[in-house]
């Protein structure tokens, strides 16, 4: 298997007057291509392990790899160089640059990643064409636009740099379930015509249905890991 | 390459808060503005300063008696003056000169007596150097070939009850140590609006006081008028080198050391006021753009999420600093310039104070003020120091914002 991701004996303990343990020796092998959920109850440590998968947070013991660079040994510039070229984030919410618009946010994703301009124009037109965006709402700012339609923009910019790996920390938890599924539904879509890989934590069984592979946390540990037919 | 819209995004980020933004300008603005105005209203107050003191008799260039101008004694004076007119007639830059004797004495009415300081002046000469011949508030200045009368400064006149047409007695040590003391009729009062003439000053034609202390054809002072103030130094460095010995060459500032003095202290409450408005404001900026970087910490972590470097998001911070004094440095130096040009025309007049400023040695107590281009850099420099200054402690705590602790505050 082409490994994109590799997480070896991961612990994260946050110091914060006493030690909360977030995450206690986490295992996993992450396959190019993957559609994959991490679910948990809440203070499971989904969020720990993405903040660490992604470079925003570093942990206390172990080590992570994507595309067999480590991670964990990256210093902040490298790390945000890493973020730049070969992650994409979707957050819960306040993905968006507030003074940019849809249009510009999308873009701004390719102009950190170096896309020359002409290339930097179209793609940004294509991708929010196909997760849905109409053409009238991309000159909008993401205050005129509602939690559904912000979400697409910023799994817009997440995909359209064509990162290795889209991170997604509960994207649909502010979204009704009409929006939820669709969302998905953009996001299965672009799993396969892309071959992204999409790692996304969530609580919400409507998401867990749709995924190819299913990681469990409790308490910090991997309780289960099933995969799909 | 790639050019990120940083500067699009501070710019626009500018925009969000238009109440703070207002707020912000407004107050780099006032530190433009007041800078300018302030520096103008400084520069207009060292030139009236100087020109007013050069005006009213003291000159631009004198030359005198060795010693004269510590310890005016009545033996200094210049026995044979011709060798040195020579020197100073026709001179390069010289504008005009005249001139004078300037001896303590005692003015007196039958009513009372008084001190003052005695002025010889040539009726002809004196015009074209001083403004003394046009301050007369009554009577009329000293006549060509009638060397006679006395002028007194009108606030003398007062105390020694005095009016035009009466006499008044002036009463010196001559050069022979004896006391010389003659009547003359009250021909004009001097109003120079200088208490230390309105008070002090008596007017004698040169030939009176050449008579009275026995000083015949010689007199203690040559007043040079210079084309410019810029040639002060040139004139007088030339003098000195070929005025006989026991000559002193002096420039105004060195026998008024107190107007100098003026300056310079006009000079240090400029710089105390800009250290001053520098620290001021940079506190005040430096906590606003911290509470506006505060407020979004989440767009810094939605940056810093998508790769942007510290440094990139640093930047960010610094122009909206940027931009916000480029708003405020044009809307100040705008309104600083009116304002200071208003008092170019106007002139600002200090008379509510005018207490102090009569020791100044000031004709009269507008002070017309004087801009210059270096007034607005100097404005434009220190609004843009502070702004940028001011970015350096929010820029690195923002571009510090951990992503994850940024991301947290959903
Ligand atoms: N910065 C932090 N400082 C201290 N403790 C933290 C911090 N971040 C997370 N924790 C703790 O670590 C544990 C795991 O938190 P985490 O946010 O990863 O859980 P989660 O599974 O994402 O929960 P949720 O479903 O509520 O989002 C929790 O007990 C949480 O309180
Ligand atoms: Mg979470």
């Amino acid at each position: 298997m082409d490994k994109v991701v590799e997480i070896q004996n991961l612990h994260k303990v946050y110091r914060d007057g006493f030690d909360v343990h977030a995450l206690r020796g986490v295992d996993l092998d992450i396959a190019r291509g993957d559609f994959m959920t991490i679910a948990g109850p809440s203070g499971s440590g989904k969020t720990t392990l993405l903040n660490i998968l992604g470079g925003l947070d570093r942990p206390t013991e172990g080590r992570v790899f994507i595309e067999g660079q480590e991670v964990t040994a990256m210093s902040r510039s490298e790390l945000a160089d890493l973020r730049r070229r070969r992650l994409g984030f979707v957050f819960q919410s306040f993905n968006l640059i507030p003074v940019l618009t849809a249009r510009e946010n999308v873009e701004f994703a390719l102009i950190l990643r170096g896309v020359e301009p002409n290339r930097r124009r179209e793609l940004p037109q294509k991708v929010l064409g196909q997760v849905g965006l109409d053409e009238c709402m991309r000159e909008r700012r993401p205050f005129d636009l509602s939690g559904g339609q912000q979400q697409r923009v910023a799994v817009a910019r997440a995909i359209v740099g064509e990162p290795a790996v889209v991170l997604a920390d509960e994207p649909t938890a502010n979204l009704d379930t009409e929006n939820a599924l669709a969302l998905l539904d953009l996001m299965e879509r672009l799993n396969e015509e892309r071959q992204a890989t999409f790692i996304f934590s969530t609580h919400d069984p409507r998401v867990m249905e749709r995924a190819k592979r299913h990681v469990m946390l409790r308490d910090g540990e991997v309780v289960s890991d099933e995969r799909r037919a | 390459m790639r050019r990120l819209p940083l500067f699009k995004i501070a710019r626009r980020n500018v925009w969000r808060n238009k109440r703070r933004t207002a707020i912000t300008v407004a107050a780099l603005a006032s530190a433009a503005g007041f800078i300018v105005w302030f520096s103008a209203f400084g520069e207009g107050f060292g030139e009236k300063t100087a020109e007013d003191i050069v005006r009213s008799g003291l000159g631009h260039v004198v030359v005198e008696p060795a010693g004269f101008e510590k310890n005016p004694q009545v033996e200094k004076f210049l026995r044979s003056p011709r060798e040195v007119e020579r020197l100073v007639e026709g001179r390069p830059r010289v504008q005009a000169w005249s001139p004078r004797v300037e001896m303590r004495g005692l003015a007196s009415s039958p009513e009372n007596s008084m001190g003052a300081v005695i002025y010889g002046v040539d009726p002809r000469r004196e015009p074209r150097i001083s403004i003394l011949p046009r301050r007369l508030a009554e009577g009329e200045f000293f006549r060509e070939g009638e060397e006679r009368g006395v002028i007194l400064g009108y606030k003398m006149a007062e105390v020694l009850g005095v009016e035009l047409g009466d006499m008044v007695g002036v009463m010196v040590q001559n050069v022979d140590g004896e006391v010389a003391a003659e009547a003359y009729e009250l021909v004009g009062l001097l109003r120079m609006g200088n208490p230390a003439f309105d008070n002090g000053a008596v007017l004698l034609p040169l030939s009176q006081t050449q008579h009275l202390l026995g000083y015949e054809e010689g007199y203690n002072k040559i007043v040079i008028l210079a084309e410019s103030r810029a040639d002060v130094e040139t004139i007088r460095d030339g003098l000195a080198a070929e005025v006989p010995p026991g000559v002193d060459v002096l420039a105004w500032f060195e026998v008024s050391p107190q107007a100098f003095q003026y300056y310079g202290i006009m000079v240090g409450l400029l710089i105390f006021i800009l250290l001053l408005l520098i620290v001021l404001a940079s506190f005040g900026m430096t906590n606003t753009i911290l509470m506006s970087v505060l407020e979004r910490v989440n767009e810094f972590g939605v940056m810093a999420a998508l790769g942007l470097r510290p440094f990139q998001v640093f930047r960010v911070i610094l122009y909206e600093a940027t931009v916000l004094s480029a708003l405020g440095i044009a809307v100040g130096l705008l309104g600083g310039g009116l304002a200071s040009w208003i008092n170019t025309v106007y002139g600002a007049d200090l008379g509510a104070w005018s207490g102090s400023v009569g020791v100044m040695g000031f004709i009269d107590p507008v002070v017309p003020f004087v801009m210059r281009p270096a007034h607005f850099v100097l404005g434009a420099v220190t609004v843009f120091f502070i702004a940028t200054v001011s970015a350096i402690y929010p820029g690195v705590k923002a571009a510090r914002l951990r992503p994850v602790v940024a991301m947290r505050r959903v």
